[in-house]
């Protein structure tokens, strides 16, 4: 079944491809900005965040803006393909409803245009770890499993959400309301070490915390992140991706009577 | 030779709560004083037929007789609870005004997304590019956005993608009013050629004059079964004498 579903995204493909084009130039079509959106806007909020925490907290700036903005973004790339996704068989029910397609598909293309989002958001960052970071380590390397990481446990979330909000209507607000306390209990915003102990170990279950520390560690600290944080990162991804595939395919046959 | 269509004794069931539940909120309420009521209803049963090759099929019925369900489960997108669907070729649905395309994208960009939808490569769509904008009549448009396109112009473009390369089997659901008298004649024109070219059409109308002038064969359906199928005369007049009485 699954096999067979990846035979029908590859004869799919240059619809993916147009999806993914479709969702780029009609985010940055009437914007004057362009592409340049996706770097102002993450900017803006480290402006924000960083007058917070440095008057507040006497963090300094400099340590600041880039452990803000690596765990920002990859935040930013997880939620907002997870949202999107939660209503994307909702959104194309009229065209579901008349003609075959392939319904992973759009989960997928969701993922890959916010990659490219991603892209963009990421060269701002890695000008300033050039200028005032600790500078382009070996550590780097390393970064491409990392985002393989993400990838599989947004893709394990977002087909999750996909499936079960085309049952219940509510999911996809009560799953937006659950990731602002998500964001707070992981450390993007504040260093770990601001916590108390009792915090720390509740924290450690959160796969969010495993996966930021997986892509963080190689671009503040310009070193391989912990095992323990790979291992957990990893496994809970492929958790996540195999319950989240299992449950889309048991119901995806019956989104045609709700869509 | 093989059928094109082979429906074997198939059923369709739809299996709802009785007062429709959309929020996990109700579910979760509901369920936990087991209220929960599901209302079955077959909206086909136990359907049988065969359409070869080749055949113009008209599918008549009132409201609610399973019309819609039977092109659904030709196009594939919905599987029957029992028996077996067989299709045999690339099947091509004619779609509503508008379904598949994106607004803010130009009617050049729609064209190869909506290729795309109806699994026609970028390939293919660019062979066919010239002969899709001369049937659509859009000229110069084809660079401006959708969102400023009359309603005439969207469903022309539509049926020009969808005309675009020939397919096995066409599906219509109610949607030969295309257009003006114009475009209308022109879009008969085409499906004419289809049919010549052994192409496989299945056509649900309640135009009982217009699928007297085109089709073939008739399947009529009441109730979820077929009452009648044959030629299209024969079942034309059970099924008119049987909305008379």
């Amino acid at each position: 079944m699954i096999k067979e579903e990846l035979l029908q995204l590859l004869r799919y493909k240059d619809l993916l491809k147009n999806l993914v084009f479709r969702d780029l130039t009609v985010r940055y079509k009437r914007s004057v900005l362009g592409f340049c959106w996706t770097m102002v806007n993450p900017l803006i909020n480290t402006v924000v965040f960083a007058l917070i925490f440095t008057t507040i907290f006497r963090f300094a700036i400099k340590d600041f803006v880039i452990y803000f903005l690596s765990g920002y973004q990859l935040w930013i790339l997880f939620s907002q393909s997870t949202i999107l996704s939660s209503r994307c068989i909702l959104n194309n029910g009229p065209l579901l409803k008349k003609v075959y397609l392939p319904k992973t598909i759009f989960v997928i293309s969701i993922l890959l245009s916010e990659l490219v989002n991603f892209g963009f958001a990421m060269l701002p960052l890695f000008f300033l770890m050039i200028i005032i970071g600790k500078g382009l380590s070996l550590a780097l390397f390393f970064l491409p499993v990392s985002l393989i990481i993400v990838i599989i446990f947004t893709l394990g979330i977002s087909f999750t959400l996909a499936a079960v909000t085309v049952f219940f209507t509510d999911i996809m607000d009560i799953y937006q309301l659950l990731l602002l306390p998500w964001m707070y209990l992981t450390p993007i915003v504040y260093p770990l070490e601001i916590l108390p102990p009792k915090a720390l170990y509740i924290i450690k279950f959160n796969p969010m915390y495993h996966i930021v520390e997986c892509f963080r560690a190689p671009i503040f600290l310009g070193q391989l992140p912990d095992l323990l944080s790979v291992v957990c990162a990893g496994l809970s991804a492929l958790v996540v991706f195999i319950v989240g595939i299992a449950i889309f395919a048991k119901l995806s046959d019956d989104f045609i009577y709700y869509i | 030779m093989q059928p094109k269509i082979n429906f074997q004794d198939v059923s369709v069931r739809y299996r709802l709560p009785k007062e429709r539940i959309r929020t996990f909120k109700e579910f979760a309420i509901k369920s936990l004083w087991r209220k929960i009521e599901y209302e079955e209803f077959w909206v086909l049963n136990d359907i049988t037929f065969n359409i070869d090759a080749g055949a113009m099929v008209g599918i008549v019925g009132r409201n609610g007789a399973g019309k819609s369900t039977l092109l659904k489960l030709v196009a594939k997108v919905m599987k029957p609870v029992k028996g077996q669907v067989e299709v045999n070729g690339k099947v091509t649905p004619l779609l509503e005004l508008g379904a598949g395309f994106d607004y803010e994208l130009t009617a050049l960009e729609n064209l190869f997304l909506f290729g795309s939808i109806l699994g026609i490569s970028g390939k293919e769509m660019k062979g066919k590019l010239a002969r899709i904008i001369e049937f659509s009549e859009l000229g110069d448009f084809i660079n401006a956005p959708l969102r400023t396109f009359s309603s005439g112009m969207v469903t022309r473009l539509g049926f020009a993608v969808a005309t675009a390369v020939t397919p096995d089997i066409l599906l219509l659901d109610e949607i030969l009013a295309l257009g003006d008298a114009g475009f209308q004649k022109k879009s008969l024109g085409v499906i004419e050629q289809f049919r010549r070219s052994g192409v496989t059409i299945l056509f649900v109308s309640h135009d009982l004059e217009r699928i007297r002038s085109l089709c073939d064969q008739v399947i009529w359906l009441e109730g979820g079964t077929v009452r009648a199928m044959g030629d299209t005369t024969t079942a034309l007049n059970q099924y008119e004498t049987f909305l008379h009485t």
